[in-house]
Formats: structure tokens, sequence, C-alpha cells
């Protein structure tokens, strides 16, 4: 069964689009990173899955539903990123009683460890948090709600590195006993590489890759060597990115779709090839230029 | 996978309990506000008297108008808050969709109206009070009238419709400047300050006898209670298609 | 064990490769229940279709057998095969690569097995 089906979705704010003909399925029970640069569609996606934005053409499926102004859709997801607003009267203990008024599956107890274990104090106000400190409380509600849809959005924004990675480890904890489909969207696919089982790339508001995390690991590969043999080697090859290490030595990343008998040849001319990692592989498919910065200078 | 069910009614309930709760904030503006308004009808008083040879008459008479004024204004802008940005994206960090937020606001407004009405009835009791006090006069008029179950109906109906009209024009606008500035303070503008202006104009004459000439207290009521109704509606209508959190 | 995560290795082989250990060791004897792929990711704080895949690759190769139902259980040939493999892939590729090391370096042969055995003493040493 699918949690989420997108079928050419398209948005548009004004002038600008933000999404373009968006087709994607998003599984029951799994854990998707969805990963892209600033301003690529991940934040339009995530809010028009949530029912807060409306499709401009195409469709969107989440429980079977369209979810915009849908009750099923808002009852069983929850949207977290810095942004979350709350009444400002309410204290935190306030806020998270009603969660537990709203939420049929909510968690009090897991809630109120949480929140203890974060040094969040229950009479404080929302608004007077820091930075970090909201979005560690907002994703206490996110984790707490065990809503068959759980969307975090950039969830760990000033968060300082170690309550990251207790967050992660708590998401992670939380998913194992209690399966439900949930998206993360990062900029460092480094950060939730291991916690993952799908990526969903999006570029220039279009899906650029959609595959386990484990395969996006031998997607690609790196060859290095004299520049005139790369260059060779690489010609009839998908090139997903270059640069140039040293004088007259070059490094390419290319598509790992050559036999075992191809790279035994290119070892002969002199090549290195090395594993690229899921977090280099996804800044090198979504640059805007195949030398990145580099190419600015030229 | 079981998903939770939940039906309009219950996310409105839901919503609207949580409004009553959260925005206590208007509540306390509510009892503040009056009690100024108390203050001023303490001391703005009108009086005049006359004197015939050894006998003077001095008559002062205090009203709580300022604070039925101060009220309806109230209601007016806790009305226009609840249309806000702020508000609106808040009820979406829990179960809702357009409608059940809507709805919920329309509830607590009449909710707010009743309050208004309650302590703004009571409110002329409290000046009563203050003036057995402290006025040295001896005949104190509409004393004992002020208790008269009729007396009494008539005040709070009156109060609580034109709190109602107030609720349902000040969300109607705020609605209307949420979906386009200008486009609100036109309405503003045309429904509040050109008939003060206009007066002598065909159709401002008819609304405003329409509404204000109506003498009995009943079919006021149930012009107010259409109106607002239509109103909401529309508010409700022309709300339902807008975005969050964009 | 604490798992390699700059990406060059998939965790999935890096989880078969520690079970494997796991089983050379001694720690799982044939036809015990080895960790559930929940188990796993718990440990390592990976996601559990990872830890999964890790399971599957060893099912693969014969190492693990499912029950319906009941998870995975060491086969009565596990260590013997994984010894076999270790021996055959990963020890030979590293002998290769020493050997081509050494002769670009131009060390005989003697003075290569004399280097290997002072390293096999001082381990041994070591561990006394």
């Amino acid at each position: 069964m699918n949690t989420i089906e997108c079928r050419n979705l398209s948005k548009t704010f004004g002038s600008k689009t933000a999404l373009q003909d968006f087709t994607a399925v998003i599984k029951e029970n799994t854990i998707t990173g969805v990963i892209g640069r600033n301003g690529a569609g991940k934040t339009t996606l995530l809010k028009i899955a949530a029912g807060f934005l409306q499709k401009s053409s195409g469709t969107i499926q989440v429980f079977n539903e369209s979810p915009f102004n849908s009750l099923l859709v808002s009852a069983n997801s929850i949207y977290i990123d810095e942004y979350v607003q709350y009444p400002p009267a309410l204290t935190l203990r306030e806020i998270l009683d009603h969660n537990q008024y709203f939420y049929e599956k909510w968690d009090k107890k897991l809630a109120d460890r949480l929140l203890d274990y974060f040094a969040l104090h229950p009479m404080q106000h929302h608004n007077r948090l820091s930075k970090g400190q909201k979005n560690t409380f907002n994703a206490i509600a996110g984790l707490a709600s065990r809503c068959q849809l759980t969307i975090f959005d950039e969830p760990t924004t000033g968060m300082d590195a170690s309550v990251r990675k207790d967050f992660y480890r708590a998401l992670l904890k939380d998913y194992l006993l209690h399966p439900r489909t949930i998206l993360l969207s990062s900029h460092h696919l480094d950060e939730i590489d291991e916690l993952i089982e799908e990526v969903l790339l999006i570029k220039n508001g279009t899906k650029h890759l959609h595959m386990p995390v484990e395969e996006l690991k031998e997607y690609a590969i790196g060859v290095q060597g004299p520049e005139q043999a790369v260059g060779d080697w690489i010609s009839n090859h998908q090139v997903i990115y270059t640069k140039q290490p040293r004088p007259g030595v070059a490094y390419a990343v290319i598509k790992n779709d050559f036999s075992a008998g191809d790279k035994a040849q290119g070892v002969k001319m002199g090549l290195q090839f090395s594993a690229v990692s899921t977090s280099d592989l996804c800044v090198y498919l979504t640059q805007p230029h195949k030398g990145g910065i580099d190419d600015v200078f030229i | 996978m079981s998903l939770s069910k939940i039906t309009l009614g219950e996310a409105v309930k839901k919503q609207y309990k949580y409004k009553l709760f959260s925005y206590y904030d208007a509540i306390k503006s509510l009892l503040i506000i009056q009690l100024i308004a108390i203050v001023f009808s303490f001391i703005g008083s009108g009086g005049s008297s006359t004197s015939d040879m050894n006998v003077t008459i001095s008559v002062d008479t205090y009203s709580s108008d300022v604070v039925f004024f101060f009220t309806v204004l109230w209601m007016f802008i806790t009305a226009i808050l609840l249309t806000t940005r702020a508000y609106r994206y808040e009820d979406f960090s829990f179960i809702t969709n357009r409608i059940s937020s809507q709805l919920a606001n329309t509830l607590y407004l009449l909710t707010g109206a009743a309050a208004g009405t309650i302590t703004t009835v009571l409110s002329t009791f409290l000046l009563y009070v203050i003036f057995y006090f402290t006025n040295s006069s001896e005949t104190i008029f509409g004393y004992s009238a002020a208790g008269s179950p009729g007396e009494l109906m008539l005040a709070a109906g009156g109060t609580f419709f034109y709190l109602l009209a107030a609720a349902a024009l000040g969300y109607f606008l705020g609605v209307l400047t949420q979906i386009n500035r200008l486009l609100g303070f036109f309405a503003a503008a045309i429904l509040l300050f050109l008939p003060m202006f206009l007066g002598q104009f065909y159709i401002f004459n008819q609304i405003s006898t329409f509404y204000f000439q109506e003498s009995s207290l009943l079919l006021f009521g149930l012009k107010i209670l259409l109106s607002a109704l239509l109103l909401f509606c529309a508010a409700i209508l022309l709300l339902n298609k807008r975005e969050v959190r964009v | 064990m604490i798992l390699n995560t700059d990406g060059t290795k998939p965790i999935y082989m890096q989880i078969a490769e520690w079970l494997e250990t796991e089983i050379l060791q001694g720690k799982f004897t044939p036809d015990e229940k080895i960790y559930s792929q929940y188990q796993l990711a718990d440990l390592f704080t990976i996601n559990p279709a990872t830890a999964a895949k890790g399971l599957t690759l060893l099912a693969e190769e014969k190492i693990l057998y499912k029950k319906r139902g009941l998870g995975m259980f060491v086969t009565q040939d596990a260590k013997k095969m994984i010894r076999h493999r270790r021996i055959n892939q990963t020890l030979k590729k590293l002998v290769d690569e020493i050997v081509e090391e050494a002769e670009h370096l131009h060390v005989k042969e003697e003075e290569l097995i004399t280097m290997i055995q002072e390293a096999k003493r001082n381990r041994e040493g070591d561990a006394e």
C-alpha cells in the first residue's frame, strides 16, 4: 500500500514554478529522505502532502484522498519544521496536552520523557525558546503524535550535534516499535543516510532520483588519474562531475554502469577507482554546473 | 496500518475547546476594556440643574453606554484578529481543515458575544452599586426597574445582537483583508465610514432604517441573526481555498 | 563495532561482515537464532531495511537460513564457509597487495617472510 502518490504534480507561485510534473510514490512504513538544494521544491512538496498548500495541476493522493482540506489526512499526518506555530499563551505542557487531545495515537509517556531528557521546562512558552530548543520541542510533538504520515522538514536546524544525534536515534527507535511513513528532508544526506530506506532527490522542482539508499551507494564511482587517460576513459560514460585536484590530474564521477573488464582496462591505464559517498553524489547530481563553484572562476 | 477517523463535528468540537483555552488573552482584554469603560462612565456623566427661588434641582445622568460601545469595539477587533495569519496557521498545528477551523472561530465569537453581553449587563449593576456608595443624592431613577426580568431581557438581547453584528462584520472584513488588503480596506470604508458622510443617500438610509429603527427586539434579532449567518458563510467560503503556512 | 559511515562501503555489507565475525568468534553456534533486522537496526542505528539486506546477503551465501516467522538461523557449515571465503578472497587479496608493494620497494621474499613472522610474534607477545 502506498501512503503518497503524486502524478504530474505541479505547483506555481505566481510566475515561479516550485514543482513541475512531479511523479513519485511513497510506500507505506518507510523512512524516505527528501534531499535537494535550497529552493528545489522539497518544502512545497511536503506542504502539499500535508494539505497546507494547494496543487496547481496534476494529482496527489495521501491515504487515497486529496490532502487539501481532508480531515482524514490532517488526523493522520503531522508536519514539523522550525516554523510550527502554537498559541503564545500556552506553556509547553499545555501544548503537549492539546496535542494529546487532538491526536488519537499520542504517546504521553514518550512526550514527557523526551521533554525531560532534552531539558525543556514544561512551564516555558514556545515563543521564548531558542531556535534549537524550538525545533527540539517540535520534533518531540512530531514523534509522540505517532501519525501514520510524519513529515520532518529540516527538523534539526539549530540543534547542537548531540541533540541531533539523539533525535535521530529516538526517531529510529520509535519507528522500530511503531512503523509508519516518515518523510525527512535535509540538505545533509550524510546526517541521515543510515536512517533512511529511500532517497528522493529533487532538482528544480522535478524528481531527479528515487531509489533505496543502499543502491545509491553503488550508483556512481569516482575515477582519478592522468588527465588524458581519464578523459579517454570517461568519454563513453555518463559523467556526473569532474574536477582537477592537481595540474595534470583529473577526477571524474561517472555512472557505475560498466563491467569489471572495463574497470581492469582502466586500472592498466593508471586510473584509480573509488566509491563516492552518497552525500557527495547528491551534491554533484544537483549541481547546476558540472565543475561546481570552480566554473565561476574560469 | 490503522488510520484515525475524525468527523467534521468532532474536529470542530476539538478546535473550539482548544480555542476557548488558548485565546484567554481575548477574555482578559474584554475585562480590562470594560473596567476602563466603567471608569469613563463614572466620570463622564451629563448633568443639568435648574433652580427656582429657593429650590434647586440637580440631575446627573450616568449611563453604561460607554461600556456597551467599548464592548462592541472589542468584539469587532477580536473577530478581525481571528482571521489573521498567526491564528489561522496555529489551527493547522493540530487536526483541522479550513471549514472546521472557521466553524470553531464562529462558535468562539458567539461565545465571546455571550460573555460580552453578560459582563455588559452586569456592569450596569456595578455602576448602580458604585453610585449607591458614593453618591449623596437621595433618588436614583431607574434603580428599581434595572433588575426586572423584562428590562434585563431587553438589555441582554439588544447587547447580544449588536455584539453578534460586530463579530460577523469584523470577521467578514478580516477575511476580505486576508484575501486582499486593498479589498478589505475598501469594504471597511464603504461599510463603516461612508454612511456617516453620505447619510443622505437613499440606500444608506434604507439600510440604517432596516436595522436600527426596528422597534421589535425579536425582529431586530432575526435580521441580525440572518445577516450574521450570511456574513459568516461568505467568510467561510472565501477562506476555504486559502493556503496556510505559505 | 563502529560503522564506517563515510559512504565508501555499503552499510549492509558492513553488517554482514560484522555478523560473520561474530560467527567466526563462536558467538553464535550452528542452528542458533541470530539477531533480527530490528535488533541490528537498534544496535547500529540504521534503517531496518538496510539491516535486512545484510541478513539476506548472508542467507544467499548459505551462512544463514530462514525459518518462516521465526527469523534467521546460523547454518551448520557457516563458520567453515566464512573462513574459507575469507582466506580465498580477503586474505589472498591482502597478500597480493603486500607482494605488489614489496616488489615496488624491492623487498626480497625472505625479508618479507621475516617481517610477517615478526608481526606474528609481536601479536602473540601482546596477547600474553
